[in-house]
């Protein structure tokens, strides 16, 4: 294991990784997408303009196979025509008839959806609301249900542009593989653990030690970079979530072990104590970080039954970026560690010289 | 007897704190059953760190000496951990009739609630006794709390779930899933600490 942590050759590997999602994941572009469309509102029979604002799009204007549908969860329909104001703004024109295929649109809330060749499929959900006003204005057209529009993919690369998330879905390359690291280096903090109770060697307890620390230190980031993102998503840096929950009990967890490692003066009995500790705390933090956030609602992805990625949330060009991430973190996770590790035989070596 | 007498005080003085708190706020009638049952296991939760801290500190060290020569670790925390059960089931029954007496009781399930009151007392003993037996070998009775509360968390979350389940006549269909995950962990944390007193033992 000693030999491992001073070869070089996995510290270049996990360095290349960091590049490529630190430049990658932050100066690619997002796909276009729709920020916001006006008006919000719309009434039965009217004739409307509907000017959608679109993010990273280039629209020109000799583009005339654009296409816009507005969509429910029961109908679709055509805009009667649809034309680029400029390279971020479309707009569509819709008549909003009395109902489609005989059932009234009252009340309904419609997505809307942009496409051409070279955009692919843009949607904004919940887009506009359909209101009952103007009664005596419309003539009570009936009209049938368009056929959905094929899902187009854009053609220039980019990273989903997911409402709610936008530009913060680049997160998933720093926030994920905090937890990923964390896990990992707490692993190895239990391993190191259990062979020192079986092998009473003392580098062993060194390894449980500074992983630990390790693992306390990833899982700090992993709430930091977690806030920022809950605060651009769901409005709050805290809200009450199983996994938040879970992850701060567990740092509580580890901060007592570091508090009991420093309570203890006598090498062997803290090495044995906090062992015992380590060992006894891992499986219950194994049970929060795996088990209550399934038994529970959450508002991660995969929430109530499974807290993993399922292939909706991480789609390909994602997962390109997010493997090395998670691969990069954990390397450099368990290089500070070696350093650490370095550090306390170095300085147990010069204790040993000077007595 | 003498030990078993001052839990009960700790535990009456607890309730009377509590109920002239809420009294002194005009909240000691209705109380109502979250409440309750939160206020209820957050006394046992403190009872259970009060009681077990001690069930290592209170002997000295030439009487562990004549244990380590006499008997293996393993019966110790066997016993250490049954003697504690023991200690937390009366406890918590004590506090749940003065709490019906005091606050009155929304249980109507007795039998659920007796089941979750034992699990609860199970709980308690099985992690704080491995968690208080390396708070005293550390020299430091203070870190039980610290060491322990953490770890009692989720188990406590699950406990406050399962006695909702007696203030209804009927159970839900939750009821045995709670059940099984407490029972579960309740084993691990069995297992977990006759596997690893015997390192601690062996000093």
């Amino acid at each position: 294991m000693h030999s491992i942590f001073k070869q070089w050759w996995w510290k270049i590997v996990g360095l290349i990784f960091l590049t490529i999602i630190i430049i990658g994941g932050l100066y690619l572009p997002l796909n276009p997408g729709i920020i916001n469309t006006t008006p919000d509102t719309v009434a039965i029979g009217e004739q409307v303009e509907l000017k959608i604002q679109t993010y990273n799009a280039t629209f020109s204007k000799e583009d005339n196979h654009i296409q816009a549908y507005i969509k429910s969860k029961k109908h679709i329909l055509q805009a009667d025509t649809a034309f680029v104001i400029d390279a971020n703004q479309v707009a569509a024109i819709f008549t909003i008839p009395y109902e489609i295929d005989s059932i009234s649109l009252t009340n309904t809330s419609f997505d809307i959806i942009v496409l051409d060749e070279e955009h692919g499929t843009l949607t904004e959900r919940n887009a506009i609301q359909v209101q009952n006003t103007n009664i005596e204005a419309l003539d009570m057209k009936s009209v049938q249900s368009a056929t959905a529009p094929t899902v187009l993919k854009a053609k220039k690369f980019g990273f989903p542009n997911r409402e709610i998330l936008q530009e913060s879905i680049r997160n998933l390359f720093f926030h994920v593989p905090m937890w990923f690291g964390m896990v990992f280096l707490l692993f190895f903090s239990f391993i190191s653990s259990i062979l020192y109770l079986g092998k009473n060697e003392n580098k062993f307890d060194i390894y449980a030690a500074s992983a630990a620390e390790g693992g306390l230190l990833f899982g700090t980031l992993g709430i930091i970079t977690g806030m920022c993102w809950a605060t651009f998503t769901w409005g709050a840096p805290w809200p009450n979530d199983p996994k938040l929950n879970g992850a701060a009990i567990a740092m509580l967890i580890y901060i007592a072990y570091a508090i009991l490692r420093k309570s203890i003066s006598d090498p062997i009995r803290k090495a044995k104590v906090s062992a015992v500790y380590n060992i006894f705390a891992f499986f219950i933090y194994l049970a929060f970080v795996f088990i209550y956030p399934r038994l529970t609602d959450s508002l991660h992805p995969g929430n109530g039954g499974n807290p993993a990625f399922s292939n909706a949330d991480l789609d390909n060009r994602l997962r390109m970026f997010f493997y090395p991430a998670v691969m990069g973190w954990s390397i450099l996770g368990f290089w500070l560690v070696s350093l650490k590790i370095r550090y306390k035989f170095a300085h147990q070596k010069l204790i040993e010289i000077e007595s | 007897m003498y030990g078993i007498a001052s839990v009960i005080l700790y535990v009456v003085a607890i309730i009377v704190v509590l109920y002239l708190s809420l009294a002194s706020q005009g909240a000691n009638k209705n109380i109502e059953v979250k409440y309750w049952n939160v206020l209820f296991w957050i006394m046992l939760l403190f009872a259970a760190i009060n009681t077990i801290a001690k069930s290592f500190i209170q002997e000295n060290s030439s009487k562990y000496l004549y244990y380590y020569s006499l008997v293996s670790p393993l019966a110790i925390i066997l016993s250490k951990m049954i003697y504690n059960a023991l200690l937390m089931l009366s406890i918590a029954i004590v506090s749940a009739l003065l709490f019906a007496l005091v606050l009155g009781s929304p249980v109507q399930n007795i039998g659920v609630y007796f089941i979750v009151i034992l699990l609860g007392a199970l709980s308690f003993s099985f992690l704080f006794t491995l968690v208080s037996s390396i708070a005293s070998k550390a020299g430091n009775i203070g870190l039980t709390a610290i060491l322990g509360l953490p770890l009692i968390v989720i188990i406590l979350i699950y406990l406050m779930k399962l006695s909702r389940e007696a203030f209804f006549a009927q159970t839900s269909e939750n009821f045995f899933k709670t059940l099984g995950i407490i029972i579960l962990f309740d084993f691990m944390l069995f297992m977990l600490s006759i596997i690893l007193f015997p390192y601690l033992w062996r000093d």
